[in-house]
């Protein structure tokens, strides 16, 4: 991990990710559907935000929109400031590689790499080289406790081993943001509690900002804000509990 | 990881990777062994067309005319002399031998044939007198009152070697001579009507008949055959060669049969590339589009991960550059053992018009490896470049929403 990252988290809420009246319409037809109505949001180094609400209520498209994978209808995303919408395609593709780490409700791993080499497949597209390659993929995977099944591809691994290594690569970019889209919804309640833990964790650690969207209960309890979304509208802020 | 991932795809799907590879590779098989059945025949016709001309010959251009008098264009014997001195001094020639030609009768008791007597440099032979000598002996330095005559007309003629047979020539210069010979060996030819024809003599001894001593052409053999084309061309712009209303003409531009045969061969060719081509192209892409369109999600992670859609399709096409790299390796053994198979059955085969058979074989070397390989290579490739280009440039949030 970087020095940036690494530095004791001040939590300085400067408010790296700010949204602006943003709107995702979708055409089925003659109907339009508001997956995202006019969202104002702002995000900030180090929180942790936990967003639920009911299925179709826009939480997933929330996070594609801010992690640059959809584009808006209408509003904007500011990245630091600067309107992501004036992003070409592959500087929009940077900035998922370089500042944002993603985990996915499915894990979404590689199955043809190991469990190392899908931890490693962000660092390559980086370009790192290989020496910082090993150093913080090997880190990450022993701080998700997989040194050992390192070399398994995920067919071998168990749902909470998946999801580590997918926690893991999430992290090995050193991302200011992690997007993560229901990442216990596959996992027993032990397991989905351990992973929230180290995501947790990591966020102190590390100071990145991790935007959860879950309808898990448990998830809800370790967010610095929780935000509940319907009909593609945020509906209430509460401030976290742990 | 940019190969390690399309390798390791390849391994992922074991029963489509086969399928693949096995169209792939029977598309190089066949292609193998039919390019080097046609370049094994091209190689026997070009050795026999070579045996006949030369690689080059140098006479008057009337000579070369249908039905044309050879004596009526001669070469004087000055300028032969030059001519040698010349070619002599040329490092590509290893061999010249000059030539004459001229219509007459043959007879043999009571048989009398219409042939055509051709003088020709015993001691440097540049245009063999037959493919081989079937019965007794060949032309040698004192083989001045010999001749050698074709199985098939010996056969007509009732003739054998050692027997006398009788010659009527009848030019404009010097009227009808006559002239008898011992007939030193008989040939074969691939052509019948060579065989049935040509009577082969010492050109000392043609031009006794003739009474002068001109020839009608020079055959020249070169080092190298690929040289032919290059050599003919500085021959053309030689100032002795022009000066003397010399024309030069290399064994192809002399040869229609071999334009003809070229042509033929040439359609062959691109009819089985097209065949094998479209065949692959579409058998592969299809086998792509599902394989592809399989990890579509896997596509949507990628991206999603920062990939940029260009990498994602470069993965695609170099997972069918290794497909077709594979395929064609595994082509080219299936061809060659194919080809081992069918040169040990020793199948051979008259062609029309010739006496002897040929054997029916399949060369294997290079010039038939290459346009096989690159054939099924290309027709890969190229098979992927829709399906990739389609799957890199999915839309990530519809490639994740697809469900395992």
């Amino acid at each position: 991990m970087n020095e940036v990252n690494k530095a004791p988290c001040d939590n300085a809420r400067d408010g790296f990710i700010r949204t602006e009246e943003l709107t995702r319409v979708y055409e089925m037809g003659q109907e339009k559907i508001y997956g995202m109505d006019e969202v104002n949001f702002t995000l900030a180094r180090g929180d942790f935000v936990v967003i639920s609400g009911p299925s179709g209520s826009g939480k997933s498209t929330l996070l594609n929109l801010i992690g640059c994978i959809d584009q808006p209808t209408r509003g904007e995303v500011y990245l630091d400031g600067k309107p992501t919408s004036e992003l070409s395609e592959t500087e929009r593709a940077a900035v998922r590689r370089e500042r944002i780490g993603l985990i996915f409700q499915s894990f979404n791993l590689i199955p043809v790499l190991s469990a190392y080499e899908n931890v490693e497949y962000p660092l390559l597209l980086q370009d790192a080289d290989r020496e910082k390659r090993e150093d913080q993929v090997e880190e990450l995977l022993r701080a998700v406790g997989l040194e050992e099944m390192k070399d398994r591809r995920p067919g071998a691994l168990s749902g909470g081993q998946r999801q580590r290594v997918a926690i893991a690569r999430a992290l090995v970019g050193d991302p200011e943001l992690v997007l993560a889209d229901e990442p216990t919804a596959n996992l027993d309640s032990k397991t989905g509690e351990k992973v929230m833990e180290l995501m947790k964790e990591l966020n102190e650690e590390f100071c990145v900002a991790f935007l959860v969207v879950t309808h898990d209960p448990l998830v809800s309890d370790y967010a610095d804000r929780k935000i509940e979304i319907l009909d593609g509208k945020l509906e209430k802020v509460k401030e976290g509990s742990k | 990881m940019w190969l390690k991932i399309p390798l390791r795809n390849l391994s992922r799907n074991f029963r489509r990777t086969a399928l693949s590879l096995a169209i792939i590779g029977l598309g190089t098989a066949m292609t193998f062994v039919v390019f080097g059945f046609v370049y094994s025949s091209i190689d026997i016709i070009q050795n026999s067309l070579l045996g006949r001309y030369g690689n080059i010959q140098i006479a008057r251009k009337p000579v070369w005319e249908e039905n044309a008098k050879e004596l009526s264009y001669p070469i004087s014997s000055d300028a032969l002399s030059e001519l040698k001195d010349m070619l002599g001094r040329n490092p590509e020639v290893e061999k010249v031998s000059s030539q004459i030609s001229f219509t007459g009768l043959l007879l043999s008791g009571n048989s009398s044939k219409p042939v055509k007597f051709v003088g020709i440099d015993t001691e440097n032979e540049v245009v063999s007198y037959g493919d081989s000598i079937a019965k007794g002996e060949g032309l040698g330095a004192s083989s001045n009152n010999s001749v050698l005559v074709g199985e098939s007309l010996a056969s007509e003629l009732g003739v054998s070697p050692g027997g006398q047979i009788r010659l009527i020539v009848e030019t404009e210069e010097s009227g009808r001579t006559f002239g008898e010979r011992i007939v030193a060996g008989l040939y074969t030819a691939q052509s019948e009507e060579v065989e049935k024809r040509q009577v082969y003599l010492p050109i000392s001894s043609a031009q006794e008949l003739v009474g002068n001593d001109v020839v009608g052409r020079l055959a020249i053999e070169l080092r190298n055959r690929g040289s032919t084309d290059r050599v003919a061309g500085d021959l053309r712009e030689n100032k002795e060669i022009s000066s003397l209303s010399l024309g030069v003409r290399t064994w192809k531009q002399l040869s229609s049969f071999y334009k003809m045969l070229s042509n033929f061969f040439g359609l062959i060719f691109g009819f089985l590339v097209v065949v094998v081509s479209v065949l692959v192209f579409f058998i592969v892409l299809q086998v792509l589009t599902m394989s592809f369109l399989e990890r579509i999600r896997e596509v949507g992670t990628i991206r999603a991960l920062g990939t940029r859609s260009g990498e994602v399709f470069r993965m695609f096409v170099s997972e069918s550059f290794l497909l077709g790299m594979a395929g064609a390796v595994l082509g080219l053994v299936f061809g060659v053992l194919l080809a081992f198979g069918f040169n040990s059955l020793g199948i051979n085969w008259t062609p029309p018009g010739s006496v002897e058979p040929v054997i029916l074989t399949v060369k294997m070397g290079w010039a038939n490896v290459w346009p096989p390989v690159l054939l099924s290579l290309v027709a890969t490739v190229v098979s992927s470049f829709y399906p990739a280009y389609r799957t890199a440039r999915t839309d990530i949030v519809e490639t994740l929403r697809v469900e395992e």
